[in-house]
């Protein structure tokens, strides 16, 4: 019986094999995604997304469990490092940026299908909030919106929206609390236009970068912060006449940072300043190096470091650093050697533990490149999301002495 | 007694070695291994080697594609195995990497016989031609030619596992 059980079950096996067509789908390809694991941003640097598509924004979950980015024009979300995409907003809905409130609910930026696209200007939006299950942007909590800033960890989101009535001197600082049910709306006496919108670590302040329009001063631009609780703007700098402020301030413990170059320049000539604590005059940041060019800026969650994009010299390829705000410490995170990355504000944020800072980047392509894997499975043949260890432990230290 | 038993004895011998042969025969007539549903790894280089599809593009046609219609683009479709395939299906999805321009353009051929260490060159025309945008996105000013163009290239054949090659097409 032992023989005929043993000679039944390997004749049956093998005759059971073939018994049915061979489904081609079923059948993976076997080749591995060979793009996956030739990062050109260094040791440590993984992607966040794959695939083609344009994406911007990314943003981690205050969990640190999932990334949400704008793909072309709609939000997404996902699994850090497994493919389980999920649209969060319609179609139709044209987004530029999103941030988390919650763990599930987001503050997308954009003009929704309804809305007359013809008057939002790329640099005006409307505030939408997408709560959990909530497939379309829910109602529209801010019209007139020109600038988003948001805490690292989540918590609360904030908005300039311009008020359309008002003779373009006053605006509204719409702040959204995870843990609120309501928008809260402050009226904010400004003397032009905001091009740059942060809020602090802590969330308690606002930074702006704001263009005068009237007055003595006007042309110039000036950095104001607000203090929510203080409910006044507080002018922290007036930058020469020909300087124009690249992005958002940032609040830091050791002041406010931001990068500002000559109007028109491309890059060539942006610098990093501060203004220290308790001054009213910025300064260049030296321990970047004279011949450093700075591109984007991001406040730490714990407001001690400063993720900067940047080259050593017009030469140098753009890299992402970290600045150690007690030692004035510039540590390289990445060593790029064939990626293009992402400079836009938005497109630069640090994980809410402080571990990690997401950038978005490509791989330079001279002439066609043939790989062995499906489009949907590439990551630097197209502008991806890439997760960069923030610094080594030594570094981290080092950060942490300025606490 | 004694006859019983060497009945028995016999006759179960008897079945034994017949549904023995009938197993080795139905063995026989069986495809190779290749036709699991799961591929199974090669356990050395000897014996029959599964049938084995390769793909590549014609690298000096991929570089001289530009954005346009009519262009002529080849594709090679080598048989590394060592059993005949009867068809080879072969499937070129032309895309923009910019999902704001959905639009995929799709191009097949069918190879009839490829024996072993045959290669076929299938020349298909292709357009890479900028799409039109979908008038209901909002991004109607963004330059669609600018974007890189994908060449997603697939083959199929009964038995042997599908292969693809993704040409990136910088503008």
């Amino acid at each position: 019986m032992a023989l005929l059980s043993v000679l039944g079950t390997a004749g049956c096996g093998g005759f059971l094999s073939t018994a049915g067509p061979v489904e081609e789908d079923a059948i993976k390809p076997a080749a591995p995604a060979d793009d996956t694991a030739n990062l050109d941003l260094g040791p440590g640097v993984r992607p966040l997304s794959l695939g083609p598509g344009d994406k911007g924004s990314p943003r981690i979950s205050p969990s640190g469990d999932r990334v949400a980015f704008v793909l072309d024009d709609y939000v997404v979300e996902k699994s850090l490092y497994a493919q389980d995409s999920m649209r969060r907003t319609a179609k139709g809905f044209s987004a530029t940026d999103t941030d988390w409130l919650s763990e599930e609910d987001l503050i997308v930026l954009g003009t929704s299908p309804g809305e007359d696209a013809g008057t939002q200007t790329e640099e005006i939006g409307s505030l939408f909030v997408v709560r959990s299950g909530d497939h379309p942007a829910s109602g529209i909590l801010a019209e007139g919106v020109r600038a988003t800033g948001a805490q690292a960890d989540g918590g609360s989101v904030v908005a300039f929206a311009e008020t359309p009535e008002a003779d373009g001197s006053m605006g509204t600082l719409v702040r959204i609390r995870a843990g609120g049910n309501a928008a809260q709306f402050f009226p904010v006496a400004l003397q032009g236009r905001v091009s740059g919108l942060s809020l602090s670590p802590d969330g308690r302040e606002a930074a702006m970068a704001v263009r005068i329009e009237s007055g003595e001063d006007a042309g110039r631009v000036e950095l104001v912060t607000y203090r929510f609780s203080e409910g006044e703007t507080r002018r922290v700098a007036l930058l020469d006449e020909g300087l124009e402020a690249i992005g958002a301030p940032q609040i830091t413990s050791r002041g406010i940072y931001f990068i500002a170059g000559e109007e028109g320049d491309k890059e060539a000539d942006y610098t990093l300043y501060k203004v220290p604590e308790r001054s009213l005059e910025y300064e260049t940041v030296r321990g970047v190096g004279e011949d450093f060019i700075p591109a984007s800026i991001a406040v730490s969650p714990d407001g001690t470091s400063l993720a900067v994009l940047g080259r050593r010299s017009s030469r140098s390829p753009t890299d992402l650093y970290v600045l150690g705000l007690a030692s004035d410490a510039l540590d390289a995170v990445t060593t790029n050697e064939n990626m293009e990355i992402k400079t836009k504000p938005g497109d630069l944020s640090w994980s809410p533990d402080g571990s990690y800072i997401v950038v978005v980047a490509r791989g330079v392509l001279s002439g066609p490149k043939v790989y062995g894997s499906p489009a949907k499975d590439l990551s630097s043949a197209f502008y991806n999301v890439y997760g960069v260890p923030a610094g080594t432990a030594a570094q981290k230290a080092d950060r942490g002495q300025s606490r | 007694m004694r006859s019983a038993l060497f009945w028995l004895l016999g006759a179960s011998f008897a079945f034994f070695l017949t549904g023995s042969a009938f197993l080795v025969l139905a063995n026989f007539g069986t495809a190779p291994r290749a036709n699991d549903p799961i591929p199974q790894p090669e356990l050395s280089d000897e014996g029959p080697r599964n049938p084995e599809l390769a793909l590549s593009f014609s690298e000096e046609e991929l570089e001289a594609l530009e954005r346009r219609q009519d262009q002529t683009l080849t594709l090679s479709i080598e048989n590394r195995g060592e059993g005949e395939l009867k068809s080879v299906d072969m499937e070129l999805a032309v895309y923009s990497e910019d999902k704001a321009y959905p639009r995929v353009r799709r191009y097949r051929e069918t190879v009839a016989k490829l024996a072993p260490g045959e290669v076929e060159a299938v020349e298909l025309a292709v357009d890479l031609s900028p799409p039109r945008p979908v008038e209901s996105l909002a991004v109607l000013d963004e330059d669609p030619g600018s974007a890189r163009q994908v060449l997603e290239a697939r083959a199929y054949a009964p038995g042997a596992a599908p292969v693809v090659k993704t040409a990136v097409v910088a503008p």
